[in-house]
């Protein structure tokens, strides 16, 4: 590979960005942060209220991208074979025998919207499918199609009838962001955009292929050990245990991030550097990720919780 | 690409160069604010406390400071990669760290980014990018503390004189003690003498060291010189051992040459600084002052220390010069005359009479006070010694010196033998016989204490009487001159007395009546 090929890696990626950023009006912090977990091969939780675009900016990706979507609605009653799929019988040659149906989970991508209404047990059907990348129905495993991704979304004020994700699951979203309300601005060029006849036709500007080369090339960004030191510090940090940990750590957070975390940060600061046509990670890059790959991570003790005291509030003071 | 590698690494380490020169300036301001700090701490003790190695030690801690603050601002430079990563602060997004840090790695990032790196290097003006910093807090407290310290070390106080004094003091004190180490070799290698003498001039030595070493003034090292001298010249005229006299005499002699020696070295100075002073500079005079000054401390003149002050008070005036140069030259006969003193004791042990006259004479001074005998010598002398300004000492009167039928307390006569002890003056013996062979010893008394006459015996003008006058305004000086049989026997009372009614340990009361009785 040369300068010019990789230049070419870069700018497509940019020219996806700037694509999305068509269909979706703000929100660009939290499309450059889709991006980077699907460039680092992520999953992605999205919270916010509702009529935020978290569905609009998942299908928009999922367009640009010309990769296979679906969808899949989490209610209680959702069961985990309608996410990973079923063996139903059929005959053939006049017998009757098992044919595996996919689920909705054998997609490019797939968005699992309002995720935390399932019942834990269809939740964790997602589980091996995130980590694994298969699925496992019977005896057999099935491979998922790459590139694979889940675009998780949960809603942070109706807490009826709802299953908060358990830890082991949310450690397995690279990252978690929050979803803002756009700003009066933005809110107009919505507007414009969806109470007119105005149509906004997004283009596939990139494959699924080019995402697993841009992938593999990403892994060889190359990043000093001062930039990797900082990076495991910060992660460190998080443990009230550790003796480097600050006072904030101590008197907040009732468990630390795990090694997840640091793999998290390196794999996205590394995709940041390329998408901002850097060949190094930068400091700059590994504050940017740490928050939506460190917040979800964090498990705050009460007395943080009493005081009004969230994941970004330390954050912050870890990374000052 | 090695190339590149190379010219990354030279990049980083001139970086690193100019981040040592930083650092070593900073440590370097740091520690020698520190080190004046100290330096002036030790200046301003020594401007109210004798310390005579003070600016030594000030500029001392000074250099160390100094030599310690390039140290470790050489040994804090910033690592290669230190330095890497604040070059990358000015912007650089840690390419110049990982660049460097990629160093022989040939994949396409790591030549892309040395590539960009290689061209940063060569617009990077590392003398622009990283200007040498001095922080002027530091530097102004670097000037007004080195301001402070030379000004206190310039300074002279009478902490300072009178450190210099005892640093003088204590050389000489060592010179004396290791001139009787030699002494005490010299007897030791000597078979003859019995252990129990052996024993006693040891601890007489030891004594002596103690005693040298604990002088603390010019005046209390020539008075425990001259005990010494004197305490060796009559053990040798007590001792049988030939060899042991001989030895002890000599020392006795080489010690008293000396002091005489020291005398007129202290005098030729102090003369030739006042010869300069006399229209001289400041400086000049300042030192006519301080040779004065010493001078007075050594013959334990108060007359010509006071004139020394009065002259260096008054910004030396002309007129304190020329009240400080008769104070000067009034020292120096009285000085010489007591070397002929003892010139001839040494020389004539029958000359007793003439000496106490000389006594005599040398304590009444203008007093006026006169001791008429028949043959009306001390008359004449008197005027003599009063006319020359010598101060003399009213309460010294009616000794009686040289006078009479020789049933007197004719000074001088006593067996004495002189040891001093307390405040710095002897305790003479019990009142001698006239016509004994000793010559007499010189003490010294306190200022202030009255003579008593009445052990007036001479039989002046055949009438068997005497005349005298006394005078209470008399100049009196500390440590005048009488013969110690004068006082000796009234000193004795007083500390019998003295110790009996005290609470003072019985030790320490044996130790005293020991002293008075070793005296007999």
């Amino acid at each position: 590979m040369d300068e010019k090929q990789l230049q070419d890696m870069i700018d497509q990626v940019k020219a996806c960005e700037a694509e999305i950023g068509k269909g979706i009006i703000g929100q660009r912090s939290i499309i450059r942060q889709v991006l980077l977990a699907i460039l680092s091969d992520g999953n992605v939780l999205l919270e916010g209220v509702p009529g935020l675009g978290k569905t609009e900016l998942v299908k928009a990706v999922s367009k640009v991208l010309s990769t296979s979507f679906s969808r899949v609605q989490f209610t209680p009653d959702l069961m985990p074979a309608d996410v990973t799929g079923t063996n139903l019988i059929i005959k053939e040659n006049g017998n009757n025998v098992f044919q595996f149906e996919p689920g909705p989970v054998f997609a490019n991508i797939v968005l699992a919207d309002e995720i935390n209404r399932a019942t834990p047990k269809t939740q964790s059907a997602l589980l091996e499918a995130m980590q694994e990348k298969t699925v496992t129905v019977g005896k057999n495993t099935y491979e998922i199609p790459k590139p694979f991704m889940v675009l998780a979304t949960q809603n942070p004020i109706e807490n009826e009838g709802t299953y908060p994700l358990p830890e082991a699951q949310l450690d397995r979203f690279l990252f978690k962001l929050l979803v803002e309300f756009p700003t009066k601005e933005e809110l107009k060029e919505i507007m414009d955009i969806t109470v007119t006849n105005q149509q906004v036709n997004l283009e596939s500007v990139i494959t699924g292929d080019d995402i697993l080369k841009i992938r593999n090339v990403i892994r060889d960004m190359p990043i000093s050990d001062a930039v990797m030191d900082y990076a495991l510090s910060l992660v460190v940090a998080t443990h009230p245990e550790s003796e480097t940990a600050p006072e904030i750590t101590k008197k907040y957070v009732q468990n630390g991030a795990s090694p997840r975390a640091a793999q998290a940060i390196i794999k996205t600061a590394k995709a940041r550097a390329f998408m901002e046509g850097r060949y190094n990670v930068a400091f700059e890059d590994i504050k940017f990720v740490a928050y939506p790959a460190l917040r979800h991570r964090m498990a705050l003790n009460f007395e943080a919780v009493s005081e009004g005291i969230n994941a970004d509030t330390v954050i912050s003071e870890l990374l000052k | 690409m090695e190339e590149t590698d190379l010219k990354i690494k030279k990049f980083v380490y001139k970086i690193r160069g100019r981040l040592r020169e930083q650092s070593i300036i900073d440590y370097l301001l740091r520690f020698v604010v520190m080190g004046l700090s100290a330096a002036l701490i030790t200046s301003v003790i020594s401007l109210f406390v004798p310390f005579y190695y003070a600016v030594l030690l000030a500029t001392v801690i000074v250099i160390v400071a100094f030599i310690t603050g390039i140290v470790l601002g050489f040994k804090k430079t910033p690592a290669p990669m230190e330095a890497a990563l604040r070059a990358d602060a000015k912007g650089y997004k840690e390419k110049i760290s990982t660049a460097f840090f990629l160093n022989g790695r040939e994949d396409v990032f790591s030549k892309l980014l040395k590539d960009e790196v290689g061209k940063i290097a060569d617009s990077f003006v590392v003398r622009k990018e990283f200007p040498l910093h001095i922080s002027w807090n530091y530097m102004s407290l670097v000037i007004v503390l080195a301001v402070l310290f030379a000004a206190a070390s310039i300074k002279d106080t009478p902490a300072k004189e009178r450190a210099a004094i005892l640093h003088t003091v204590k050389k000489e004190a060592k010179d004396e003690i290791a001139q009787l180490e030699k002494v005490e070799k010299a007897i030791a290698e000597n078979r003859e003498i019995s252990e129990n003498e052996m024993a006693d001039i040891k601890e007489q030595l030891e004594n002596a060291k103690k005693e040298l070493a604990e002088a603390d003034s010019r005046e209390k090292l020539k008075k425990a010189s001259e005990r010494i001298s004197k305490k060796m010249e009559q053990k040798s005229e007590q001792t049988g051992n030939k060899t042991l006299s001989e030895t002890l005499n000599q020392a006795a002699k080489e010690a008293e040459q000396r002091i005489a020696d020291k005398d007129k070295e202290l005098a030729k100075a102090a003369r030739e600084a006042m010869e300069k002073a006399d229209k001289g500079s400041k400086k000049e005079k300042q030192e006519a002052y301080k040779k004065l000054k010493d001078l007075a401390e050594n013959l334990g003149d108060e007359e010509l220390k006071q004139a020394a002050e009065n002259y260096k008070d008054s910004q030396f005036s002309d007129s304190d010069y020329a009240a400080a140069q008769s104070a000067m030259n009034n020292a120096v006969s009285k000085m010489q005359e007591n070397t002929n003193v003892y010139a001839n004791n040494s020389s004539n042990p029958n000359n007793n009479l003439n000496s106490s006259s000389n006594y005599t004479n040398n304590t009444q001074g203008s007093s006026q006070a006169t001791v008429s005998n028949k043959n009306n010598q001390s008359v004449t002398q008197n005027a003599q010694n009063a006319n020359q300004g010598q101060s003399g000492n009213g309460s010294q009167q009616g000794n009686g010196q040289g006078s009479g039928d020789g049933n007197g307390n004719s000074a001088g006569n006593g067996q004495g033998s002189g040891a001093g002890s307390g405040n710095g003056w002897n305790y003479g013996s019990k009142n001698g016989k006239e016509g004994a062979k000793k010559t007499g010893e010189d003490i010294t008394v306190p200022s202030g204490e009255l003579g008593n006459d009445g052990n007036l015996t001479g039989k002046a003008n055949g009438n068997d009487s005497s005349t005298k006058s006394t005078s209470n305004q008399a100049n009196t000086w500390s440590g005048d001159k009488v013969n110690y049989g004068q006082v000796s026997g009234k000193y004795k009372d007083k500390a019998y007395k003295k110790i009996n009614g005290s609470n003072y340990p019985g030790r320490l009361k044996d130790k005293i009546k020991n002293y008075f009785d070793g005296l007999n």
